[in-house]
């Protein structure tokens, strides 16, 4: 994605200068390596950047072993807080060690600031860090949690504000970055970014006996399972897994499999060994509890595929370019944080409480196999000469499929709006959740990057079913009265701006300029309270409402005149979001009209009922 | 990335009754730093983080 956005434009440097920029990034190793990919899309455009990255000490190995990022200041996360948590020392005693860690970074002066935590703790850090630009959550003067940028308000509003929507978090970083470099330092040097992932990723560094091990990974065909994951809602069963390996060693005696995991996997691994009923082992390594990073990206940049769950190693394997099947189970948002890059799979329940069957997981990990990772492309993302239905089919394990969704990953040319995008292998009817994640993907890039790819592209009429189409319609009244509301909450704050206009002091006016101010503020807040009212109703429509009111919370005016301002652009926003929203009601209605039936022409049915 | 969806509460800083001195602003963002640190560990510590997410 590219795209622009607002902001106070500083004098360009030259290309050959460099831009000094810190990257906050205190969330997990996943997150971490997500940010990675980012930044190595905006290193490549703009090569003159000097990255700086903060980051928890545990997953600092990560990012150490990156050659073009220049300096990694850990945050030793135990070594603050264990005193803290054990009692043995409060707060103010540890405060002199935390000022000491963080006055490298207060005594520097940054071009740039990233902040890709999205947390708490990382926006007081990211308030207390002097920079030129920054992007992410910081902290207003009155305290509390500002986004610093539009894309942030979207992050908070939309990603972590529960709304279905579909662009990548590495998409959302990397335009975010992109278009603030942009702004700043003007165009890149190259204006192609070349996302393609790399086995050179990392500059590893091996011990002797990590490279015996990892001398074993050669001449043979290698598959990765990582059992575990952070949570256990994510986590596939051991016995499953075990399940899963005994189809895979029986039916392909070429592959090889490596289990993997940290110190604290033993239990599963003990768990999938008992249930394993192939107990030749030959074939099956574990390297649970054994490797340090640098053996980890090393096996898993070997391994043919790795198969996995909501964990670290599916953003270790997209960076490597090793290809991912991607176990979606539990509280977990493919769309935002799935493997990236093509011919990625991506197997979810259709429902809650259905249970990925082993035979599909199966199912899906040899179909996605026949094509080799690097031999795919945007275009031959789908090369596989039959359909997957097909594949189960030949299988026999048609039934497997039943209940679950098993998606492929694409990169998507910039003709058609660019990023990754999860395309069904198997044609289900839309759900609700998918279409809204459509239009908030949809509204997002026309707010912030300028150009949309036409309405409605990704639908067709035969996924349109009867339920979808009657949630749709039932849509139609309270977007219409959201869109009027907005338009009040633009008169409104017109009016103010207005009335303000002429003022000397927002503090000094006369008594009937007074009662017309506090008269409008007074029917302003009404209609916010109207906007949230709606979607208790309507939940489709909290993307919307609840973007308004973190639009309207990180006003940066002080004046009354330019906080009206600033306040009709915010009801402005949501008012052409809301109008993609009602073409979009309007395209899928339109979709599924009934058609002429002509001597020559085909008619498509809609989608059955579920 | 964190959950968390808090758009416009203010953040109470409350120094602790040894710190006699008015707290600068670099002081209450370093206390806001170390606290939400805190908080965000707790819930962790009590419940045993599985090693996965810890280290590779």
């Amino acid at each position: 994605m590219s795209g622009s956005s607002g902001g106070a434009s500083a004098k360009p440097k030259r290309n050959s200068d460099k831009i000094r920029i810190l990257v906050v990034q205190l969330a997990r190793l996943g997150d971490t390596l997500q940010a990675l990919m980012s930044l190595r899309a905006a290193k490549q455009a703009f090569p003159q950047l000097e990255i700086t990255m903060v980051v928890r000490e545990n997953f600092a190995d990560a990012v150490k072993r990156v050659p073009w990022v220049h300096k990694v200041h850990a945050l030793p996360t135990t070594d603050f807080l264990g005193p803290i948590l054990s009692g043995q020392k409060n707060e103010s005693e540890m405060l002199p060690f935390l000022a000491q860690w963080a006055s490298p970074l207060v005594q520097h002066r940054w071009d740039v600031l990233v902040n890709w935590s999205y947390s708490e703790p990382s926006s007081f850090l990211t308030s207390l860090v002097p920079a030129k630009t920054k992007l992410g959550y910081t902290r207003g003067r009155d305290l509390s949690l500002t986004c610093a940028d539009d894309w942030s308000c979207y992050v908070q509003g939309v990603v972590q504000g529960d709304v279905h929507q579909n662009i990548h978090l590495t998409d959302i970083f990397t335009t975010q970055l992109l278009t603030a470099l942009q702004i700043e330092f003007g165009e890149p040097a190259n204006a192609e970014s070349d996302a393609a992932a790399a086995k050179s990723f990392f500059a590893l560094q091996m011990r002797p006996e990590d490279q015996r091990i990892y001398s074993m990974f050669f001449g043979k065909k290698w598959v990765g399972l990582q059992l575990g994951t952070g949570s256990a809602a994510k986590t596939w069963a051991p016995e499953l897994w075990a399940q899963l390996a005994d189809r895979i060693l029986e039916r392909h005696p070429e592959v090889h499999l490596v289990l993997l995991g940290g110190a604290g996997e033993r239990d599963l691994e003990d768990a999938f060994y008992s249930a394993l009923k192939i107990k030749d082992t030959a074939r099956l390594m574990s390297l649970v509890g054994k490797s340090r990073f640098d053996l980890w990206a090393s096996v898993v940049s070997r391994c043919d595929s790795v198969i996995a769950a909501d964990t670290s190693v599916i953003h270790l394997a997209s960076i490597l370019g090793t290809r991912v099947i991607n176990l979606s189970i539990g509280p977990v948002k493919a769309a935002e944080t799935g493997p990236y890059g093509n011919g990625h799979i991506v197997l979810t329940p259709a429902n809650p409480g259905v249970v990925l069957r082993p035979e599909a997981v199966y199912g899906a990990w040899s179909y996605a196999t026949y094509v080799p990772l690097g031999q795919l492309s945007a275009t031959t993302a789908s090369a596989r000469p039959v359909s997957l239905r097909h594949h189960f089919e030949e299988l026999q394990l048609s039934d497997a499929i039943a209940h679950t969704m098993i998606l492929r990953s694409r990169i998507r040319t910039p003709e058609d709006g660019g990023g990754v995008v999860y395309e069904p292998l198997v044609k289900d009817s839309f759900t609700m959740e998918d279409w809204v994640s459509l239009v908030m993907g949809h509204t997002a890039r026309a707010w912030y990057c300028g150009w949309v790819p036409p309405i409605g592209q990704e639908l067709t009429r035969e996924r349109l079913a009867p339920v979808l189409l009657t949630q749709v319609r039932g849509l139609q009244a309270p977007t219409v009265e959201m869109i009027r509301l907005c338009d009040e909450g633009v008169s409104l704050a017109r009016q103010i701006a207005e009335k303000s206009k002429g003022l000397k002091s927002d503090r000094i006016m006369g008594v009937e300029a007074k009662n017309e101010l506090q008269r409008l503020s007074l029917r302003l807040q009404e209609v916010e309270k109207k906007v949230e009212a709606l979607t208790v109703e309507h939940r489709v429509l909290r993307g919307f409402s609840q973007m308004n009111r973190v639009m309207l919370h990180n006003l940066t005016s002080e004046a009354l005149h330019d906080l009206a301002n600033e306040t009709v652009l915010c009801f402005q926003r949501t008012h052409d979001g809301l109008k993609i929203l009602q073409n979009w009601i309007q395209h899928t209605l339109q979709l599924a009209r009934p058609q002429a039936v002509g001597s020559h022409s085909k008619v498509i049915p809609l989608a059955p009922r579920a | 990335m964190d959950k968390q969806n808090e758009a416009a509460e203010p953040v109470e800083i409350q120094d602790s009754p040894s710190n006699e001195l008015p707290a600068s602003w670099v002081e209450v963002m370093l206390r806001g730093f170390l606290r939400s640190l805190v908080t965000e560990q707790k819930p962790a510590a009590e419940t045993s983080k599985p090693a996965a997410e810890v280290a590779p």
